[in-house]
Order: structure tokens, then C-alpha cells, then sequence
């Protein structure tokens, strides 16, 4: 159930996540992901909102715990494929205050090599 | 037998496999009162955050049952999420946005924000070491109306 749930690439994550976000999934999504950075670079992640359809306060949890964890490498949190129920929890939790939403994907990736090009190394 | 009364009581073990259950199961029961999608999104979210509640704060990840009662009465839910758990010390700082107890378990502190956000009433009663219940109510298409009436 939870196969395939994240891609690695360019020390970007991509977290496909699931149906039904909540505190329960949001646990486990958070197991698999502490193993990930534990072993592996992660500047920046993507959340990716396509196949989700409930969200709850866990949710916006996890997403924060996230993004604490890739501001030490002064990377972005995304929010992509964002459906119109997802919208409403999302703007009324001011996640976008922290969180970079985008259309897609790809969109995400493009803008994370633009603002790397522009960050001094 | 009035058809717009109508009661339904769940109870199950304090386990997080069963927040989706919860929040299925109430929607179900309130799904006969035509809601719109936007109406059972939000009685899904406020349950599921009652419910989480119980699990991780009342019980405390512990042992324990959740009692979910759900009354209809025309066009009202009422739904009342009882826990025998540990109880709320101070309520009124437990329901300040932002505010939770337990940070190291990535808890975003919006849990009451979120039922009071998305449900029309909210009631709190706890008792330390006697447990929680938690009441929410939301009239069911008082929001289909109001735009009848913008758009009229």
C-alpha cells in the first residue's frame, strides 16, 4: 500500500502521498521518511496531492516536521496537484506561509534548480 | 417514526487504523440528509480530529474505547465523541490555535481550531482522570441557502 510513495532524485524528495492523509497514514509516512533522511541528502521535498482526497490537522503536522528538517539545508517544501477540498484545509492551516504551492511536479523541480542556480554554495 | 430523527451510536478501540473508520462511518449515517461534498468533508475533518484527539492525548497512544454518538434532528447533527482518558487540564489553552501539548509528536496545535472551523458549535467537558466529550454540531444546508439568496 505504501510502495511507491517516494522518489529521490537530486537530493529532492517527491512524497506521493496517499489516499487519505490523516494520523494515522501520516505516521507511517513519517517512519519511512526519518530513514530516508537518516541515510540519504534531502534539500527539498515535494508533496505531491494527486491522489489525496482527506486531509486533517496530522497532515499539516507532517508537513511542518518536514520543513524544519530541510530549513537547516535552507531547502523549500512544495505543495503540488492541489484539489479544491485539499485547498481549503491548506489555506485555512497558513501552510502556505512556509510551503511553496505549484501547479505540478515538474513545475516544483524547475523552481527548485532556479533558486539553487541563484544560491551561493 | 419521524424520519428526520434519527440516533447513532459507534464505539471502537482506541487505535489509529480506526480514525478513518470513524469519520466514514459518521458520514455514512449523515449522508441521508443530502449534504453537499463540501458539508461531509468538513464533518469528516472534525471528526477525525475528535477522534485523534482521544487516541493520542486522551488515552495517550494507551489502551482505551471512543464512544461516537450521532444525533439528527431536522437539519441539525449533533455529534458527541466521548473518551475515558486523561482529560484536559486547561481547555482554553488546549483549544488556542497553534497551542499543542505534545510537539515532539509533530502535532500541529490546530486540532479544535479546526473543529470550530469547520462545524457551527463546539463544546468541551473534561474531567481529570475522568475523560473527555467533545460536542459538535452543524446545520446541514444553511450554506446552500444563503447563496439561493445571494444569487436571488
Amino acid at each position: 500500500m505504501m510502495k511507491d510513495l517516494f522518489e529521490l532524485r537530486d537530493e529532492i524528495l517527491i512524497l506521493h502521498l496517499p489516499d487519505e492523509l490523516d494520523h494515522h497514514t501520516a505516521g507511517e509516512i513519517r517512519e519511512s521518511t526519518d530513514d530516508l533522511f537518516a541515510c540519504k541528502k534531502i534539500r527539498d521535498i515535494i508533496f505531491d496531492y494527486s491522489s489525496t482526497t482527506f486531509m486533517d490537522s496530522s497532515g499539516i503536522g507532517l508537513i511542518m516536521g518536514r520543513y524544519r528538517e530541510v530549513r537547516y539545508l535552507k531547502g523549500n517544501v512544495y505543495l503540488v496537484n492541489i484539489s479544491g477540498d485539499m485547498e481549503r484545509i491548506l489555506s485555512i492551516s497558513g501552510l502556505y506561509r512556509v510551503a511553496i504551492k505549484l501547479d505540478t511536479i515538474d513545475a516544483a523541480i524547475k523552481d527548485v534548480y532556479n533558486k539553487r542556480d541563484k544560491r551561493p554554495v | 417514526m419521524d424520519n428526520n430523527n434519527n440516533y447513532m451510536s459507534v464505539e471502537f478501540d482506541s487505535i489509529s487504523n480506526n480514525e478513518s473508520f470513524a469519520r466514514v462511518v459518521v458520514a455514512a449515517f449523515v449522508a441521508r440528509l443530502n449534504p453537499t461534498l463540501m458539508e461531509i468533508a468538513d464533518i469528516k475533518t472534525a471528526v477525525s480530529e475528535a477522534v485523534t484527539n482521544s487516541i493520542i492525548h486522551g488515552y495517550e497512544n494507551k489502551e482505551g474505547r471512543i464512544k461516537i454518538e450521532t444525533h439528527i434532528v431536522e437539519d441539525t447533527v449533533t455529534i458527541i465523541v466521548t473518551d475515558n482518558g486523561v482529560g484536559i487540564e486547561n481547555i482554553e489553552r488546549a483549544m488556542e490555535p497553534m497551542y499543542t501539548s505534545k510537539p515532539e509528536l509533530e502535532r500541529s496545535g490546530m486540532g479544535f481550531a479546526f473543529m470550530e472551523a469547520f462545524m457551527d458549535e463546539l463544546f468541551v467537558e473534561s474531567e481529570m482522570s475522568g475523560g473527555t466529550v467533545v460536542t459538535m454540531r452543524k446545520v446541514i444546508g444553511k450554506n446552500n441557502e444563503k447563496w439561493d439568496e445571494e444569487l436571488n
